[in-house]
Formats: C-alpha cells, sequence, structure tokens
C-alpha cells in the first residue's frame, strides 16, 4: 500500500526525466531517507531519534511513491517517444526499469547527504534538506500542471515536506531545551561529557 | 498537578507564571501606514496575529506543545540550575555598551568606504587601541536603512532610534528567551484538524501547516 | 466495514493510514499533548478494524497479514505500483 494513491492513465516520458532527481538527485527521497536514518544514531534526545526515524521510515515510502509515477509515465512508451523525449539518454542503460539518478543523469549518491554526528549541525542540515526538497517539488509542479494524476501526487509529496520542516524545527528547540542558552556550543551532547566553560 | 486540557487551575497557573501575555493591538483599518499597526510599545505588520503566543482556547485550554520547561530561565519562577550568565557577557538589551545602538564604523555611515577606513585620508587602520578612537571615526549623518519588514526609517549613527537596534523585533522583546546564533522555529499549537481525507488529499491534517503552491511563470 | 467495496475499504485505510503518520510525526515532538494523543488512539483502533476486515475479506496489506493457508497469497495479488491498483 503506497502512503497516497498513485493511478497515472498517460505516460510522459519528458515528465518522468524531471521527477526521476526527486528519487536519486541531490534533494531527493532516497537521500533524504539516508540522511535521516543515519543521524537518528547520534541523536541524544530520543524523541528527536524517534523522529527522525518516524521521518526517515516515511521518506523510504516516499521513494516507493516517486518510484511508481516514474514506472506509470514510462510503462507502455513507444520509441518514437523515447527517442523525441530526451529519454532515451536514461533507457539506453536502464530501459524502463528505475534506477535511482538525478534527472541529469549523476547517480545516487551518499556525497550529497551528511551526518555530522553533532546534532545541531545535522537538524539545519535536515532543515535544508527539506525546502530544497520543497522548491524541487516547486518546479516539478510547474510542469506538471496539465497531467492531474502527477500534479496530486506531487502536491501531497510537497505538502509532506513543510510538514517534517516544522517537525525539524520543533526538534531543534527540544535539543536547544538541554542545552545552555549561554552558550549552546560550549559542546556537542552526543560526544562530550560536558563543557567547562559554562 | 496533572496537566491536561480540563484542568483551570494549571490553566490560570500557566497564565499568571509567563510573560508571554497577549499584547493588545489596534486592529488592522487599511489606514496603516505600511501595513503596520500600533501592538503594545511597537508596531507589528497587519498580518500577524495579536497575541504573542497563540490563545490558551486551543486543546480545552491549555496550548499543547507549550511546556513550562521548554521556557527560557527567568520566563517562570526559579531558575533551572546552572543557568547563571556570567555579568558582562554580551551587553544588556536596552543599549549597546560603548557603541551607540546601530552605529557601524565609517562603512554605513560615510561615503560608503569599508570599516576602518578614515574619510580623511584613506588609510585602513589595522586596530583600534581605545574605543574612544573608534568613536572618532563614526561620521554623525543620518542615514536611511530599511527594518526587517522592509520599512524605511532615518536614523542618526549615534543610533538612539530603537529600530536601529532592532529592538522593535518581536524576539529582542521576550528578554533573553531567543539568544542570537540560533535558528528558532515556532512550536506547532493544536489548531484546526482536517478529516483524514481531506487530509489525505492536502498532504496534511493540519490546516496551519497547509501553504499551497501558485507560482506561475506567465 | 464489513459491507464496504474493496476500493471504499483501501480508501479508507489509506486516510486513516496517513493521518496516524502524521500525528505520529506531531506526537513525537508533541508527546503530552492530550488532543493528539486522543486523536490517536481513536484513529489507531479504527485503522486495526478496518485492516483486519480487508485483509479477511480481500488480500493481505502487509507480510504479516496473509489469511490463505493453501498459497502464498502475498505473491498473487498485484504490487502497489502496478497499473489499475488503488492500493
Amino acid at each position: 500500500m503506497l502512503e497516497f494513491p498513485v493511478n497515472i492513465k498517460t505516460t510522459n516520458a519528458a515528465l518522468a526525466t524531471a521527477i526521476m532527481s526527486q528519487l536519486g538527485g541531490p534533494d531527493g527521497e532516497k537521500g533524504a531517507a539516508t540522511r535521516y536514518l543515519s543521524q537518528r544514531y547520534a541523536m541524544p534526545d530520543k524523541r528527536v531519534a524517534g523522529l527522525l526515524t518516524d521521518i526517515g521510515t516515511e521518506e523510504l515510502g516516499h521513494e516507493e511513491m516517486v518510484s511508481t509515477i516514474i514506472t506509470q509515465l514510462t510503462k507502455n512508451l513507444t520509441m518514437d517517444e523515447i527517442e523525441k523525449s530526451g529519454f532515451y539518454q536514461y533507457y539506453v542503460d536502464h530501459t524502463t526499469g528505475i534506477y535511482p539518478q538525478a534527472a541529469a543523469g549523476v547517480p545516487f549518491s551518499a556525497a550529497t547527504i551528511q551526518s555530522t554526528g553533532d546534532p545541531i549541525a545535522d537538524l539545519h542540515e535536515d532543515l535544508a534538506a527539506e525546502q530544497k526538497a520543497r522548491l524541487t517539488y516547486d518546479n516539478i509542479l510547474r510542469l506538471c500542471k496539465d497531467e492531474p494524476d502527477v500534479y496530486e501526487a506531487i502536491k501531497f509529496l510537497r505538502a509532506r515536506e513543510m510538514v517534517h520542516y516544522q517537525r525539524f524545527g520543533e526538534s531543534l528547540r527540544m535539543i536547544q531545551d538541554n542545552l545552555n542558552s549561554d552558550n549552546f556550543y560550549a559542546f556537542n551532547p552526543s560526544f562530550d561529557k560536558g563543557a567547562t566553560c559554562i | 498537578m496533572e496537566a491536561n486540557c480540563e484542568n483551570d487551575q494549571f490553566k490560570a497557573q500557566v497564565e499568571a507564571q509567563s510573560e508571554l501575555k497577549a499584547e493588545s493591538c489596534n486592529a488592522c483599518d487599511g489606514n496603516d501606514s505600511d501595513g503596520m499597526r500600533q501592538c503594545g510599545a511597537g508596531m507589528r505588520p497587519c498580518n500577524r496575529p495579536d497575541a504573542m503566543r497563540p490563545p490558551m482556547g486551543n486543546c480545552g485550554g491549555r496550548p499543547c506543545g507549550m511546556r513550562p520547561q521548554g521556557m527560557r530561565p527567568g520566563m517562570y519562577p526559579g531558575r533551572r540550575p546552572g543557568n547563571v550568565r556570567p555579568g558582562g557577557m554580551r551587553p544588556p538589551v536596552n543599549s549597546c555598551g560603548d557603541r551607540p545602538c546601530g552605529a557601524r564604523p565609517c562603512e554605513s555611515c560615510s561615503n560608503g568606504l569599508p570599516a576602518g577606513w578614515r574619510p580623511s585620508d584613506g588609510m585602513r587602520s589595522n586596530s583600534y587601541s581605545d574605543p574612544a578612537d573608534l568613536h572618532s571615526d563614526w561620521n554623525l549623518s543620518n542615514r536611511t536603512i530599511q527594518d526587517s519588514y522592509g520599512n524605511s526609517m532615518t536614523v542618526g549613527c549615534e543610533g538612539q532610534t530603537m529600530t536601529g537596534c532592532r529592538m522593535n523585533d518581536p524576539m529582542y522583546r521576550l528578554g533573553d528567551a531567543f539568544p542570537p546564533v540560533m535558528a528558532y522555529v515556532p512550536w506547532q499549537q493544536w489548531g484546526d484538524v482536517y478529516d483524514p481525507e481531506c487530509g489525505l488529499k492536502e498532504g496534511t491534517i493540519f490546516k496551519d501547516l497547509n501553504y499551497i503552491f501558485c507560482g506561475t511563470r506567465c | 466495514m464489513e459491507k464496504m467495496c474493496k476500493n471504499d475499504l483501501m480508501n479508507l485505510i489509506q486516510s486513516t493510514n496517513f493521518t496516524l503518520i502524521e500525528l505520529g510525526l506531531y506526537l513525537d515532538t508533541h508527546p503530552n499533548c492530550p488532543c493528539g494523543l486522543s486523536a490517536y488512539q481513536d484513529y489507531s483502533d479504527m485503522l486495526k478494524r478496518a485492516v483486519e476486515i480487508y485483509e479477511r475479506r480481500f488480500e493481505p496489506i502487509t507480510i504479516y497479514g496473509v489469511e490463505n493457508e493453501d498459497s502464498w497469497s502475498w505473491v498473487e495479488t498485484p504490487w502497489p505500483w502496478q497499473k489499475g491498483c488503488d492500493c
């Protein structure tokens, strides 16, 4: 069962190429899931670790949704459509299979994510990641205004990014509550035992 | 005491302890200059809510998500142990220590020269051994700046205006609740909730978190 | 729910499941909010009932919900990404 139903009735290879970025691109769902599920191990606050687990798991569901969108957009493509749309570059290596890469063809890489082991840095990374994903969905929405089946699914995914942003913001507030407000940066609560200057 | 939505005594205690009381604001009547209206001691844009804190009416009386221990020391009676701030760590909010509030070295007050340049000889000074030297470089003429809401105002390098010090920023008016060099996302309060079918379609069940996209290139 | 058609019951499960995910994220950062907790409890009970009925009447939703002892129905039904399936 997908988190949100995806039932696309018309193929569109060009749109599939664009949406590919949300699968394996720098701000895509696979990256998000890997990032959050990796960061959770070093989180000192168990509620934040729980949130990273839950959002990371949800992002895996989103990865599934995006893969489904691409599969349905490329099912039964004619060779003519493949050649004329620019999709042929992906097709030659992957046919109409699913391969995690950015729209420009760069394969998915953990080089686009970070897990620093410092909760303040990690949460700022997560806030930025959600905004980057949101703007990518804004860009995709402009491309698929005429495809309501795709539009609804992308609109859903975009709304999730903003909710995640809010949750990461609240997690950052929780981490702040556990630190001394005179100097949030006196020590790394994931690593140091304490600080001598506060 | 057990905290729950129905507990009026708890609600009253939180109200009494918290300094975050709702400020009374003038209504926005369309005649406000630059979309700003008088709100307590300062000005606030018309599109922002009156209360500094969302109304207590949510969640049957207790704001969900707000908890006393999340507030900064000084907001509630009894500081948390170990949270004493050494004297002189940071200038108090009502002045800028030695420097006039909002004033910067020559860069902004004179003719666009970078910090440390003296207008007279164009030589850059590497350091100021005496704060009085710093003062002497400041051009005391007025200049026009914009505040964080885009409103233009004239300030002098003596920096006596409150807006030059950013003191009208609501975050500063909460005292040291929001120290600098950190990002703060406001807590979500439990508000209007969509039913499941609508929530799935919108992508969230929380009306407060539902910001639609309507950008167009044409 | 016993009388709902398959599509309608799946829609109910999907929307309730999503509501629980959303409430779960909210409760991760508001663990003591009574409004969230009571909403979560209500929808959780509803989802459990709906899933039990769906898996008994139609097909498994997760690998833990396979009911048929004669064959491994988990691989027989269309997968969620296959067109024509709203699940």
